[in-house]
């Protein structure tokens, strides 16, 4: 019918279609986006607004001044870092640990997710589970003074143990190359408890039909996990991912700041962006310099969700961001 | 075969009992120990360290702690703020998820990224506290522990994920009988995603029970100090007069004890372990029986 | 269609619960501006009935308007604050009506929390700033108010006593004051503290020379392998081996990296006989050819950086890993057989390690200066920069009302006292006019003095110090004790090589770190090779500017 009508009015009609596409959209659709209403606004006037807050890193920021009144100095405040002869081995550490911690704690944290749905004792779970997630709570200073339980040369636990088995002691405070085992370890005791509790509640939706009727296929405990419970885990999985990949030039500065300090020994593996520019800007106290570093990492970050976005959404559209 | 499999079944559930347990242990050790010194004099964990269990009783950690009558006044304050927040929290984020969950929604992927944006870049704390002080008048408030933490883009993204993963079907019978969109969400959603809402009411409630930074920016009065303000301002001075002692020694700055950090962990943690207990119940796998049929 | 009805309600009362929670956040500004406003009106009218009934009042003697002064520290907010305050405010209702408020934050969030005040124009009328924290970074950019006028002014006769016009000219910056100078002393010198009991079961003299300390630490290595001889932290022997400038006005030394005056570089400078020419500076690591034309006998690198071989050398009596925070404080105290402390703390520590052994003890050894510890004039380093001091903002409204405060309370013993100390009875007893002493209350009012209230004139000695470390307390208050270092009052505009030093001062402090700790054997090839990074990073364009910096002040007529 349409190829019936002329020209203009066909180009007409698209337009007004497109045009009327948005509105009927909003309309088919106006409680939905209705209820999306308090989110969107709650989020421009907490993170939008003061977003123009950015320009800080291309100023001599002065706090009398303010915001507006401080003077532009271009990239001025990115020298510190780019020139310093730091940043490739803190950069390295940084996405190092951080690809590290990712991956080991989420194999950690489905485990134990996968392994709270099979065991069906549940004195046993509830006791359990709570437990799992006691570390997260423990702040990183307290881990810290736990971890001196365990690694001074006098008296720490491991080097006791090393000692009775003959061996000599060894000053684990001063040696670097232990360090990002450890690292690991401490991050996977404190984080994989509690993030199995994401995991579990993905696992608690699945349909039990889709088990019962493997089940009776004759499906062992095992190839149900592989089979069933993984790829329906996947989507969370690349969610917590993505999102993970977004922070990944940000080093868990709470982490590394407590439980090494300001250990000039152990720097060449556990520095990472954050405690580096930490100590790099402590004595000048200047805020344009370390937003200046922020948004560096933050670009990067958005621009690697972006491109394994874009990845995603051609293999397995569903589990993109967006 | 049934037996070969049940005992290949077995094994893989001992392993998996075995493999908890121990991971338990040494969650559990640590977190013993710092009971134990909350529960310990000052100068036995100065002689022998850190122990499993108190070499030397006492409770004088937590009165030093709890001492002071603003701790009480501050527990209240932070009970408001986790129940109403969380509440509020939970409303806003799964209003927004669920229309995001949704393939039928054209312009979801425009909203989604106008919050995830937000997750990666932010203005910086300057802005933000000229904002909140200057502009919309909330220092000294209790809603400013609440109301710009409703809605964490992280816990969203994970809602939104347990929506997409809810059989369509469900949705598309309940509108075949005339229902509309917020009657989907609220009666039917909602309800099938137990699970889900179980973790992501924890998660915020543990992130507004733990509130303080607000608190130390905006907030003089003594009677709105949330419990981890308070806390984090007796542990704080420990850290800060290390760092100085670097450069200077300043005589009679007090440094809290080692037994008082620990007696506040104790305090702080105590009342979410009390909370994730009754929520495990929904961690169940088979859960929904009988609800998808409906 | 019924459904529909009833199932809009819930959701849409939902959307309305959260609208109206985000308005009331937004509203409640104008109620508490309302409160605020009617609780001003009630003073005014409170101070106005006060006027009447009393006899009528001469023009010098009427009450001022009431204000409510706004303090940002850093610290505790001690127990019994308000009551201390309600004092106050009892007694001074006629002559300040001044309240006061003060906002403690947690000292790791400090610094961040007064920037954010001043950047949003937000007025507070006094905080803290010292040399060691950010004073001079600030001052540069103009955030805080010159307060000459205050001082050595009849009208302040508090100020001007307490302050005498020396101390004043002392801590003037570019010819201004700006700080309200607070010590008890200009200097708490470092002492190691021996563990008695030890040496006395290892049948060994008192500790007085060097030569005696390292027979003592050889001993207790031989005879104890098991214990620390000496336990150190990130910085080492503090003051090991660093030479001073005593007396002399054509060098100031900066041996190690916290005495750096330039921006944290620790560079020394030389300057002529006749105190007008910069001849250098160097710093660690610098080849020969940078000391040559210094003065002798500094005119070497090892003169001054030679302290960090000391080190190295000491390093065999030390805890191995010094660096980690919590390993340091793992160690068993009652194994070690010493550690570096102050006059100030070794009463303080004396007492923590009884709880551990009742039968220990601690004995000063003076390791720094024989003439320290003879009680010699002349004798302690300074620059008499005040280590911390309170300032006032410019975005201050109540500037005179705030000198007025401080000016009250350093006019006698008794105001001092007040603040500084507490209720008399409840939380301190008097000894004598100097003297003070602990009560069961005191823990709840430990005033942070060196943030408002310490004065060598009017502070109060902690009677619990032994006999004899109050004899030093007091040698440490007096100013003739000290002398002063040259270069004194320059100070470092960092602008100009913010960049530099940026990127210096962690690859510095890193390279310190090890040295002061004496863990690197090869301490001189590690403090040249460091050099090398350093200038590699800029440390050049940073030497030139202290040199320029300095000649500027010379010329200036500084000294």
């Amino acid at each position: 019918m349409d190829s019936a009508i002329p020209y203009q009015r066909q180009s007409q009609k698209i337009n007004t279609k497109k045009k009327n596409s948005f509105f009927q959209e909003i309309r088919k659709n106006h409680l939905l986006y209705l209820l999306t209403l308090p989110g969107i606004l709650l989020i421009f006037v907490f993170a939008y607004l003061p977003i123009f807050g950015i320009v800080i890193a291309f100023q001599d920021f002065r706090p009398i001044e303010g915001v507006f009144g401080s003077p532009f100095v271009g990239f001025e405040n990115f020298r510190f870092f780019f020139e310093s002869t730091e940043i490739y081995r803190v950069v390295f550490n940084t996405v190092y640990l951080n690809l590290l911690f990712i991956l080991c704690v989420m194999v950690v944290s489905v485990s134990i997710a996968i392994a709270f749905s099979e065991i069906n004792s549940k004195k046993f779970k509830v006791f359990m589970q709570t437990i799992v997630t006691l570390p997260h709570f423990l702040s990183w200073t307290v881990v810290a003074m736990i971890v001196s339980i365990f690694l001074p040369y006098q008296g720490g636990m491991v080097n006791q143990i090393l000692n009775m088995f003959g061996n000599e002691s060894i000053t684990f405070y001063n040696e670097a190359k232990y360090w990002p085992f450890f690292l690991v370890v401490i991050k996977i005791w404190h984080a994989a408890g509690f993030g199995s509790i994401v995991y579990l509640a993905t696992i608690s939706g699945i349909n039990p039909e889709i088990f019962e009727s493997a089940s009776i296929d004759g499906a062992s405990r095992w190839r149900k996990i592989w089979h069933i419970t993984l790829p329906m885990l996947k989507p969370t999985i690349i969610l917590l991912m993505l999102l993970a990949l977004g922070g990944i030039f940000y080093g868990d500065f709470g982490m590394i700041y407590a439980i090494v300090g300001p250990n000039a020994l152990l720097y060449p593996t556990t520095d990472v962006i954050d405690t580096y520019v930490y100590r790099a800007l402590m004595e000048l106290g200047n805020m344009s310099m370390s937003s200046a570093v922020g948004l560096f990492q933050s670009f990067v970050g958005f621009i690697l969700v972006l491109t394994v976005n874009q990845i995603t959404r051609k293999y397995s559209p569903d589990s993109a961001l967006y | 075969m049934n037996i070969k499999e049940s005992a290949g079944d077995r094994l893989l559930l001992i392993i998996m009992y075995v493999a908890i347990t121990v991971f338990a242990i040494a969650c559990l050790l640590p977190f013993v120990t710092v009971l134990s010194s909350s529960l310990s004099t000052e100068t036995a964990i100065m002689t022998y360290g850190f122990k499993v269990f108190p070499k030397e009783f006492s409770l004088e950690a937590f009165r030093l702690l709890l001492q002071d009558e603003t701790i009480y006044r501050s527990y209240g304050v932070t009970i408001f703020i986790t129940v109403v927040g969380t509440t509020l929290a939970m409303l806003v984020t799964c209003a927004m998820a669920y229309p995001l969950s949704l393939r039928s929604l054209k312009y979801r992927n425009y909203i989604t990224f106008y919050v995830f944006f937000t997750m990666l870049f932010h203005g910086g704390l300057v802005t933000s506290y000229i904002l909140i002080t200057k502009y919309l008048g909330m220092t000294d408030t209790i809603w400013v522990l609440i109301i710009p933490s409703l809605l964490n883009p992280f816990n969203m993204f994970l809602m939104r994920n347990f929506f997409k993963s809810i059989d369509e079907s469900l949705a598309e019978s309940a509108k075949i009988d005339g229902a509309n969109d917020i009657y989907i969400m609220f009666r039917i959603m909602i309800p099938v995603s137990l699970p889900a809402m179980a973790a992501i009411s924890l998660f915020y409630a543990i992130a507004f029970w733990n509130k303080w930074f607000e608190a130390m920016l905006y907030i003089r009065n003594e009677n709105l100090f949330p419990l981890q303000y308070l806390i984090k301002r007796i542990l704080d001075s420990a850290d800060f007069s290390r760092q100085l002692a670097q450069d200077i020694t300043l005589a009679e700055y007090a440094t809290p004890t080692l037994t008082t950090r620990m007696a506040a962990t104790i305090v702080t943690i105590g009342p979410i372990i009390f909370l994730y207990p009754f929520l495990q119940k929904y961690f169940v796998k088979g859960l929904l029986i009988g609800s998808v049929k409906g | 269609m019924k459904v529909k009805f009833r199932k809009l309600a819930l959701p849409v009362l939902a959307l309305i619960l959260i609208m109206s929670t985000l308005l009331a956040g937004c509203s409640n500004n104008t109620s508490s501006q309302k409160t605020e406003t009617t609780e001003t009106a009630e003073k005014a009218e409170t101070t106005d009935t006060t006027g009447t009934t009393e006899t009528p009042e001469t023009p010098e003697t009427k009450t001022p308007d009431p204000v409510t002064l706004k303090f940002m520290f850093f610290g505790d907010r001690q127990a019994d604050l308000d009551k201390v305050l309600a004092e106050f405010e009892k007694r001074t209702k006629d002559t300040l009506n001044t309240k006061i408020e003060f906002d403690f934050v947690p000292g790791a969030e400090f610094r961040q929390k007064q920037l954010l005040a001043m950047s949003t124009g937000e007025s507070f009328d006094l905080t803290f700033d010292a040399p060691w924290a950010t004073l001079f970074n600030h001052l540069s950019l103009g955030y805080y108010q010159p307060l000459d006028k205050y001082f050595n002014n009849d009208e302040y006769p508090g100020l001007k006593k307490a302050f005498p016009a020396e101390m004043m000219e002392n801590n003037k910056v570019n010819g201004h004051i700006y700080t309200i100078p607070f010590q008890t002393a200009y200097s708490d010198p470092f002492i190691i503290a021996i563990r008695k009991d030890i040496r006395e079961e290892l049948g060994l003299p008192p500790v007085k020379t060097m030569d005696d300390f390292t027979n003592y630490l050889e001993a207790v290595k031989t005879k104890h392998p098991d214990y620390t001889p000496i336990s150190i932290g990130g910085r080492g022997i503090f003051r090991l081996g660093i030479p001073e400038e005593k007396g002399r006005t054509d060098i100031r030394l900066a041996a190690i990296k916290p005495e750096s005056f330039t921006g944290g570089v620790p560079f020394s400078v030389a300057i002529s006989p006749d105190g007008k020419k910069v001849l250098g500076a160097a710093t660690i690591g610098d080849p020969e050819s940078a000391f040559a034309n210094f003065p002798a006998p500094f005119n070497s690198h090892d003169s001054i950086y030679g302290h960090f071989g000391m080190r190295a050398e000491y390093s065999k009596y030390t805890n191995k890993d010094p660096l980690s925070r919590q390993a340091v404080d793992a160690l068993d105290k009652n194994k070690t057989a010493s550690v570096e402390t102050t006059i100030y703390n070794l009463t303080k520590d004396t007492l923590n390690l009884k709880k551990i052994n009742p039968n220990a003890e601690y004995e000063p050894f003076f390791y720094t200066s024989d003439d320290i510890r003879d009680m010699k004039p002349g004798a302690i380093r300074t620059t008499f920069i005040a280590n911390n001091s309170a300032v006032v903002p410019t975005t201050s409204k109540n500037v005179e009302r705030t000198m007025k405060f401080l000016d009250w309370m350093f006019s006698n013993k008794e105001n001092h006292d007040l603040i500084e100390l507490g209720i008399e009875g409840d939380h301190w007893t008097a000894v004598g006019d100097d003297g003070y002493n602990t009560t069961d209350n005191t823990v709840n009012y430990t005033f942070q003095g060196y943030e408002m209230t310490w004065n060598p004139t009017l502070s109060r000695n902690n009677m619990s110090n032994s006999p004899e470390m109050l004899k030093y307390i007091e040698y440490a208050k007096d100013t003739n004790s000290y002398y002063q270092v040259p270069l004194a009052a320059f100070v470092f505009d960092t602008k100009s090589v913010a960049t530099e030093l940026a990127k210096l001062n962690p690859k510095i402090q890193q390279t310190a770190d090890i040295l002061m700790t004496g863990l690197d054997p090869k301490w001189k090839e590690l403090a040249q090779n460091s050099n090398k990074e350093w200038r590699n990073l800029g440390l050049e364009k940073v030497r030139e500017e202290v040199i320029k910096q300095v000649q500027a002040y010379l010329d200036a007529g500084g000294k």
